[in-house]
């Protein structure tokens, strides 16, 4: 039984085909990396196996179980955490409080854990150490990305969902960022799902890539075959290259 | 129990805090022993008004929905208990108890009609609620007595200033007690989460549909208690406590004390109720002075005179900055 299935998922917005019959599966504790250009459908597929957006036709499983159609409050609860592509905090509560805030539903994942020390531990663990106190919105981009994190980490996930979190770091920064998602997946044995614009980070730290591409999987493998894919290089590569 | 542990804090308040706190309310609670029977009712007032102020600031100030039926939820539990009373004989006690449930209900129902609203769509919609509340009451003289009032009995035992002060600030600690324990528990902070970024709570697990729901019921309930009392203290309900006076009253107090803040509503409720009474002379032209302070406050202090406040200085105050060491 795969982690996460999905059969089938479409969407249309108008006049516009988002994603057409999009079939794949996700094993537990694999880093899945999803890239494809702009308008692929990439945060589209992310947001209907998270509840944001309603499924138009197809299905998620995650364990076996269906969760299409259930909102997405109902989605982390059962176990799949999510960031988003533009940072989405809680500007006016401390960094503390986000992570607090996060466990209030999610209790049951962890009946025996004290909420502050797993908050503790996750500001350590993604490096905000000595700004528990601060105002999130007060915050720096990096750091809000990291409060995303961890924050979605507090709901004790099985499976997450990164939207870009590298997006906005430096050259010098990116490795930390990569070597950061690796520690999280080893440490919580959670099965990572990320969406990523930076191409030697995806191909560096993904065992598997996805490739979207107007709504179509066109390709899915490791990433040294991935990226040799004359589909691929034609949609995506290519278009850089060209 | 999202502070520290072992630094003495209790509900965001140090030892210093909350003997300060203790010696305000039994100073307010000598008042009756000095204050001749006028400076009695405007403190009876005040006492209400913090009932208010603060509950509507719970909806208002910390799930951020601008609700204008916060006045039709206190008239909704006056005029229960008092057509119960005068028409059905049933004891004050009881038809209060009565009354904070049928605004808990109503509460529910304007909740779930504006759980898809924000900003000012819920607001309008909450005032068309409002009127029609009062335009009910108003129109439907043979229950209500409509603009005339209806005489009510007092709420136990025979009538006096001095109980009735007492049972007012035993209301109002009440209140004011539940809403602090509230802002610091996981109600209030989901509060605050879905003030903040409704789309980010529901991300993590909080059911936005059930927390802004839970906002409107409890506030509706506590304005339910505050308006009967209210009128079993003034034994005359009349169509002005369910107004949108009474509403923009409450709203400048919420507003000018610190929106989003503990101490500022009650601040507000205090000062603004002292000052109606000073200015009562002057007829329609207090709400001229109302409008100048409301804008003298969003120009020098938008947030409101606490919220300012705790800004410059850091105090601390309230769930919304956290400054304690994690030692």
């Amino acid at each position: 039984m795969s982690h996460l299935e999905v059969k089938n998922l479409s969407k249309r917005f108008g006049g516009v085909q988002a994603l057409s019959e999009v079939n794949f599966t996700i094993e537990e504790g694999e880093i899945l990396g999803l890239i494809g250009p702009n308008g692929a459908g990439k945060t589209t597929l992310f947001n209907m196996v998270a509840g944001t957006l309603p499924v138009d036709r197809g299905e998620v499983l995650f364990m076996g179980e269906p969760i299409t159609g259930l909102l997405p409050h109902q989605v982390c609860r059962r176990g799949i955490a999510r960031t988003f592509q533009i940072t989405r905090i809680f500007a006016e509560m401390s960094v503390l409080e986000n992570l607090l805030v996060a466990q209030i539903g999610n209790r049951q994942k962890r009946p025996q854990a004290d909420p502050e020390e797993f908050a503790l531990e996750l500001i350590e663990l993604t490096g905000l150490g000595g700004k528990e106190f601060m105002q999130a919105g007060q915050l720096n981009l990096i750091d809000k990305k990291r409060v995303e994190l961890a924050r979605a980490l507090a709901t004790a996930p099985r499976l997450i969902l990164l939207d870009e979190v590298l997006g906005g770091l430096n050259t010098s920064e990116i490795p930390e960022g990569v070597e950061l998602i690796r520690t999280i997946r080893d440490r919580f044995h959670i099965t990572v799902f990320w969406i990523e614009h930076i191409m030697g980070a995806i191909m560096r730290l993904s065992e598997r890539v996805l490739v979207l591409d107007q709504g179509r999987l066109i390709s899915e493998g490791p990433p040294e075959k991935v990226s040799r894919d004359p589909q691929v290089v034609e949609a995506y590569l290519g278009e850089q290259n060209a | 129990m999202y502070i520290q542990k072992g630094n003495r804090k209790w509900l965001g308040w140090d030892q210093k805090r909350w003997l300060w706190a203790l010696l305000g309310v039994l100073a307010y609670g000598l008042l009756p022993l000095i204050l001749d029977r006028y400076w009695l009712h405007v403190s009876i007032m005040i006492l209400f008004y913090i009932m208010m102020a603060s509950s509507w600031n719970l909806l208002a100030g910390y799930t951020g929905q601008i609700s204008l039926a916060h006045a039709a939820f206190a008239g909704i539990g006056a005029y229960t208990s008092g057509i119960l009373a005068v028409k059905f004989a049933v004891h004050p006690l009881i038809g209060l108890a009565l009354g904070v449930l049928l605004a808990a209900l109503l509460g529910l129902g304007l909740g779930l009609l504006c759980i898809r609203m924000g900003g000012i769509y819920l607001t309008l919609t909450t005032l068309a609620f409002s009127e029609i509340i009062r335009l009910v009451i108003n129109n439907e003289y043979e229950i209500t007595r409509g603009t005339m009032g209806l005489k009510v009995p007092v709420l136990f035992g025979t009538y006096s200033k001095v109980t009735s002060f007492y049972v007012m600030m035993a209301a109002a600690l009440l209140v004011v007690f539940a809403i602090r324990k509230i802002l610091y528990s996981d109600l209030g902070m989901s509060f605050r989460a879905v003030q903040n970024d409704e789309a980010a709570a529901a991300s993590v697990g909080l059911s936005v549909f059930r927390i802004r729901i839970a906002a409107f019921v409890i506030t509706a309930a506590m304005a339910g208690m505050a308006g009967s009392l209210c009128g079993h203290y003034l034994l005359l309900i009349t169509p002005h406590i369910p107004s949108l006076d009474m509403m923009f009253l409450v709203l400048a107090m919420a507003v000018i004390g610190g929106l989003g803040t503990f101490t500022g509503p009650i601040l507000g409720a205090i000062f603004l109720e002292t000052l109606a009474e000073q200015i009562r002379v002057w007829g329609e032209f207090h709400v001229l002075l109302y409008g100048l302070i409301a804008l003298a406050v969003v120009r020098f202090a938008p947030l409101g005179v606490v919220g300012s406040l705790n800004e410059r200085f850091s105090t601390g105050e309230g769930p919304r900055v956290v400054k304690e060491s994690a030692s």
